[in-house]
């Protein structure tokens, strides 16, 4: 019976052919480690935000006076409704983590010399996206939290001279904080950002495809010796292992690892991303004790705390975030592959790094 | 049994313990919530609604019509038609409920005059005194 489904789904769809030219022929080159499977598993990540994102809306909804409350009713009374909350909010922290990580990987790899620039770019601002999409989820639930972190994100544009008040009075529609506000981050949050990092997404995997997974920089040989690249050369990696089933294994493995951290930390420490303040209702006149933004905002946070100057510290996180997109394009210079052999770079990304985490854990602690 | 059939055999039970893990707890989310309203009492004075009148009221959450019949006294009956639903109309002209949606009619006592209705409106229980009307 399931032979003659299978071979029914097989006649008109033809799956066998597809796995065939998609994963089996498909070459991973060697040195391909669970390293290389981040950017699956944040786009499983990203699956699972959409399917949540989509379970709450049924039931979430966007208005001051009803935001708060609905998000209570689906923790408190829809059956299971904290599961699929909870699994929201922290897989989009975890989402953060796997792409930070992802990033670091490929920096250390220096996988995005040429001709990988756009990945890197599409990548890149695919992460500044998902951020995006952070900062407008965080006021939708109408919370204490939510609420007055938005406030604070708001303000912040508003340091810079010229553009800086329009680009405040854009992200809040108005003066302060409100129910147009709220309308504004749910759309983005909603409809626009996730139309864009789709898009995104699937130019990021288009190149993959098209240009093959970069090989591991000890295997490849050094950029001297390698011919210049000056038309398209897909990277077969004919002595490489097939995506599937060899590959697909450590992707599914690291898939598993991302859903035991995942259900780790909603069963052990499921307010670990809920400070206490996220239980009470926005109040628009009661500003909370304590306001911190999400850990992956604590180091700019605490950098434009540390510079008395408000405009140099915005400056510098517009900087890093330029730097950061277009990096391809700074480190352009034909010094090949290996970090190693170029240690300003290996220290530059372990200075930026540290750096990171200093500012992090004193954000944290400040 | 083969090794690779213990494989795909533990695969498919991991995979489809995986699929219920997700579509048992997403089918029960998708059950809405039991309304929390209270059974609770609806008192009306009786000279809101003259003979020959009737008087809308929600109920419970449920919308209802509050009728003065002439000569046969006060009766509360449903106003969710029982076709598909629409909420019906007192013809005071014709005394009687029309749904507007699909032109269905009901006398006032509820029972179908006309229309694609096979069931009578429901009723709801009164208790009149001197002044008032209660339903519930």
């Amino acid at each position: 019976m399931w032979g003659k489904i299978i071979h029914w789904i097989e006649v008109r769809i033809g799956l066998e052919e597809l796995v065939n030219r998609h994963l089996r022929q498909f070459k991973t080159p060697k040195g391909a480690t669970f390293w290389s499977t981040l950017g699956f598993v944040a786009l499983i990540a990203f699956i699972v935000q959409a399917v949540t994102g989509i379970m709450l809306l049924l039931y979430y909804i966007p208005h001051p006076e009803h935001a708060f409350k609905s998000v209570q009713t689906i923790t408190n009374e829809i059956p299971y409704g904290w599961l699929f909350r909870l699994i929201h909010n922290v897989g989009g922290n975890i989402i953060v983590a796997v792409i930070i990580i992802h990033m670091v990987h490929v920096f250390l790899r220096v996988s995005y010399k040429k001709p990988r620039e756009i990945t890197w770019v599409s990548g890149a601002l695919m992460f500044l996206l998902v951020l995006l999409a952070c900062i407008t989820g965080q006021l939708l639930p109408w919370h204490q939290t939510g609420f007055w972190q938005t406030t604070v994100t708001s303000t912040i544009p508003s340091f810079l001279p010229v553009i800086g008040e329009g680009i405040s009075s854009y992200m809040r529609g108005g003066e302060s904080v409100s129910g147009i506000t709220l309308s504004r981050f749910f759309s983005f949050h909603v409809v626009i950002l996730p139309v864009f990092i789709v898009g995104l997404m699937l130019l990021h995997v288009l190149l993959i495809r098209r240009q093959g997974l970069s090989t591991s920089p000890s295997i490849e040989p050094d950029a001297a010796d390698a011919p210049p690249l000056e038309e398209f050369r897909r990277e077969p990696h004919p002595d490489g292992l097939p995506c599937f089933p060899q590959f697909s294994l450590k992707r599914s493995f690291m898939v598993m690892l991302y859903f035991t951290v995942l259900f780790f930390i909603l069963t052990f420490f499921p307010n670990l991303f809920l400070p206490p303040e996220a239980n009470i209702q926005a109040d628009p006149l009661l500003t909370p004790e304590s306001i911190r933004p999400a850990w992956y905002f604590l180091a700019p946070y605490q950098l434009i705390k540390t510079i008395p100057n408000d405009v140099m510290g915005i400056s510098l996180v517009v900087i890093f975030s330029l730097v950061l997109l277009f990096w391809p394009f700074i480190d352009a210079k034909d010094a090949g592959r290996n970090i190693r052999r170029r240690p300003m770079l290996l220290s530059l990304g372990l200075t930026v790094l540290a750096l990171w985490a200093i500012f992090t854990i004193w954000g944290m602690y400040s | 049994m083969e090794r690779r059939q213990l494989l795909k055999s533990s695969l498919a039970f991991l995979g489809t313990t995986t699929l219920i893990s997700f579509v048992y707890p997403a089918s029960k989310f998708l059950i809405p919530p039991k309304s929390r309203a209270k059974e609770t009492q609806l008192t009306i004075n009786k000279d809101e609604i003259p003979p020959g009148t009737a008087k809308e009221v929600i109920f419970n959450e449920t919308p209802l019509v509050l009728i003065n019949r002439k000569g046969s006294g006060f009766i509360a009956l449903s106003r969710i038609c029982t076709h598909l639903g629409c909420l019906v109309g007192y013809d005071k002209f014709n005394d009687k409920l029309i749904c507007p949606c699909h032109a269905g009619e009901f006398d006032l006592e509820g029972n179908v005059l006309s229309g694609p209705a096979t069931k009578s409106l429901p009723r709801y229980p009164l208790k009149i005194t001197a002044d008032q009307i209660t339903i519930g």
